[in-house]
């Protein structure tokens, strides 16, 4: 499934604004491949020049140097109409009239293929009705755009690159504006598509997402990429060096961010059920307690449980005091 | 796609609606002739007769002038309201009207004593048309000259609108110091006006008309896709600069040519395209330019023939009868939109 020649190549690619008296470079001599069949994500802090690499590697803006090529020839050389059957490029903001239906957005992607006045013969219906089917959104398929929630609208845009039928699909910020859930549906999609043979590079501020789905991230640190898999760069400290920051530090173990905190007091904690184990950690660091296996910690925690409660006892003083819940159990602790 | 054959029907239904509207208006005047008298007369060679007069001579070039003003207009307001992605974008955006009449005002008012005297006949001169003609042509190349630098679209709409309010302020200008049967004689002919329009002035017109249709045809394909807003559409293989000059230029034939002939009319050209919108319920392009065809004409017919205030022997101002038509369904549409989002 995982090809391994390249389908995008970035040679010393220099991106930014064109000024007078010089140019003001946003990343610099960027050196980046992407293979077939690959899911890349790049992130990067707000304004860290994402959407400009983006638009840069679509045609939409011109590099200051270097050169990019898809397929081994330069982009600059491909025939626009020839382009759009190589490349497809969801913007982040979808742009529409207020009576366009969603089969209308995607039928739309069939625009490099058909004739002159843009009339679909039956292999476009059957493209396009394959495309709906695809990204689940067949029952969507006659309602307004107007009508559907953000996230339908993100699939209704990913159905148009796939009735596009590029083998290349770039978006920028399709998890913008998305609650968690509608997330997740998104970026599994898209990995579900890597799956399917397409390749595709997308940009989020969603870093555990980006971490969890991608094949390879391109982090931009500083006017430049960094590009590894999502591993690498994690035990090799580069996604760490960029987001960590006083306040927020990221857990090596699970890729998330969690609070910094300085451990004011210990605790030491008991407790024979895994997953209330976990939660009751949780809330003891928010609480400032580091959670200690030594003999004599300030505080003790046994967590018990009878048939149908969980009783959560602080043992402090030779004194015991049993709590139901972990909310009234913290509001206890001194 | 869906229901292919309700928007058929709606299509046969315009067409079937433009049909009548012609039909009657041929039939309407102060000389009463029946419906098989106008069919008989239509097609009878005997040009000697009061009917064939009548007929051939005022009520087919009004007839026709209405269709094709009213094509033209609704057309045009489809264009803009598509390149502008602004719903009220009507034909005139660009200044076209305003450039028609600077034309205008030019020869009427700044050679006003060529005129005094037949304020009424004036709209339809060869002289008032290649006036009216060479200014909106003015207007297209300054406003093509600026399409190729200004690459937002927003600005160039802004541009539009101060263009045409600066060529207002200079026709004010003209208008104050003119005198007063000139004065008469222009604001007539910014009134509007079908009836002026000879027989042998109908092939100039339909030409026009025609050509900018071709145009609109042409770039249908392209429209479609700038709904998705002209970064998308350029990802998707369009040449933003090539297809915009194309759109200019057929909404300049279009609305250049019946301002020329007919002064400005307003509202049909915002109108239309939302009525058809509205009615067909889809942002297809090609069927929405069909539609718009066919509404724009019915619509235009219709209006003629209220201003003909049948039964009376006056006839009102073209451009009230269209404003009056026009405005309700623009401020239903507004209502409409405010219940959609409020829902």
């Amino acid at each position: 499934m995982h090809g391994n020649d390249s389908i995008l190549k970035l040679e010393k690619l220099s991106i930014g604004f064109s000024q007078k008296g010089g140019n003001s470079l946003l990343l610099k001599e960027l050196a980046l491949e992407v293979k077939r069949g690959e899911l890349v994500g790049l992130i990067g802090r707000n304004g860290s020049g994402k959407s400009s690499l983006l638009r840069t590697l679509v045609r939409l803006q011109n590099s200051i140097e270097g050169s990019v090529f898809f397929n081994s020839f330069k982009i600059q050389d491909i025939h626009p109409q020839k382009f759009a059957k190589e490349i497809a490029f969801v913007p982040s903001g979808l742009e529409y009239n207020e009576t366009m239906t969603v089969r209308e957005l995607v039928s739309l992607g069939r625009f490099p293929y058909t004739n002159w006045i843009g009339n679909l013969n039956r292999n476009d219906l059957r493209i396009i009705q394959s495309a709906l089917d695809k990204v689940g959104i067949q029952e969507l398929a006659d309602r307004k755009l107007t009508e559907i929630s953000d996230g339908e609208k993100q699939k209704a845009s990913i159905a148009r690159t796939l009735a596009q039928d590029t083998p290349l699909i770039i978006l920028d910020e399709p998890t913008a504006y998305l609650d968690l859930p509608a997330k997740n549906d998104i970026v599994s999609l898209l990995h579900e598509l890597v799956n399917q043979g397409k390749t595709v590079i997308f940009s989020t501020h969603d870093l555990n997402i980006a971490i969890r789905f991608s094949d390879k991230l391109w982090l931009i640190s500083e006017n430049t990429i960094l590009q590894g898999s999502p591993e690498d760069l994690i035990l090799n400290a580069s996604i760490a060096g960029i987001f960590e920051s006083d306040r927020l530090r990221l857990n090596p173990m699970s890729g998330d961010f969690e609070l910094r905190r300085k451990a004011l007091k210990t605790i030491s904690l008991t407790c024979t059920q895994k997953d209330v184990e976990h939660w009751t950690r949780e809330a003891l660091k928010r609480r400032g307690y580091e959670v200690v296996r030594n003999e004599n910690p300030e505080i003790k925690l046994v967590v018990t449980k009878t048939e149908d409660k969980i009783i959560w006892n602080i043992q402090r003083f030779n004194e015991s005091l049993p709590f139901e819940s972990i909310y009234e159990m913290l509001q206890a602790l001194p | 796609m869906p229901k292919p054959n309700g928007d058929r029907m709606r299509v046969i239904l315009l067409v079937l609606l433009a049909f009548i509207l012609f039909w009657t208006d041929l039939s309407l005047g102060s000389a009463d002739l029946s419906f098989s008298k106008v069919l008989e007369t239509l097609f009878s060679g005997d040009q000697e007769s009061t009917a064939w007069i009548t007929i051939h001579l005022f009520r087919l070039p009004r007839a026709l002038t209405s269709l094709f003003v009213g094509i033209a207009l609704s057309v045009s307001g489809l264009q803009m309201q598509t390149v502008f992605r602004n719903p009220l974008a009507g034909p005139y955006v660009l200044g076209i009207s305003s450039g028609a009449s600077l034309g205008v005002a030019l020869v009427v008012l700044g050679f006003g004593g060529l005129f005094a005297g037949n304020a009424f006949f004036i709209s339809g001169s060869w002289l008032l048309v290649t006036a009216a003609w060479i200014g909106s042509g003015m207007v297209l190349l300054i406003i093509l000259t600026v399409s190729f630098r200004v690459r937002d679209i927003m600005t160039l709409l802004i541009l539009g609108i101060m263009f045409a309010s600066g060529i207002s302020a200079v026709i004010s200008v003209l208008q104050y110091f003119s005198g007063e049967s000139a004065l008469k004689a222009f604001v007539i002919w910014t009134m509007g006006s079908v009836s002026n329009v000879s027989r042998e002035q109908l092939p100039v017109i339909g030409t026009g008309v025609f050509a900018g249709l071709i145009l609109a045809l042409v770039v249908v394909k392209a429209s479609n896709a700038i709904q998705l807003g002209e970064t998308q559409a350029k990802t998707l293989g369009i040449n933003i600069t090539r297809y915009r000059a194309m759109v200019f230029i057929s909404t300049s034939l279009l609305t250049g040519t019946v301002t020329a002939f007919c002064g400005p009319i307003g509202f049909i050209g915002i109108a239309v395209p939302h009525i058809c919108r509205m009615f067909f319920q889809t942002s297809r392009q090609g069927i929405l330019l069909l539609a718009s065809i066919f509404a724009g004409a019915s619509l235009m017919l219709l209006s003629d023939i209220i201003s003909q205030l049948p039964g009376t022997e006056s006839i009102l101002p073209i451009n009230a009868v269209t404003s009056l038509l026009g405005i309700p369904v623009v401020v239903w549409i507004i209502f409409r939109k405010q219940k959609l989002i409020a829902a």
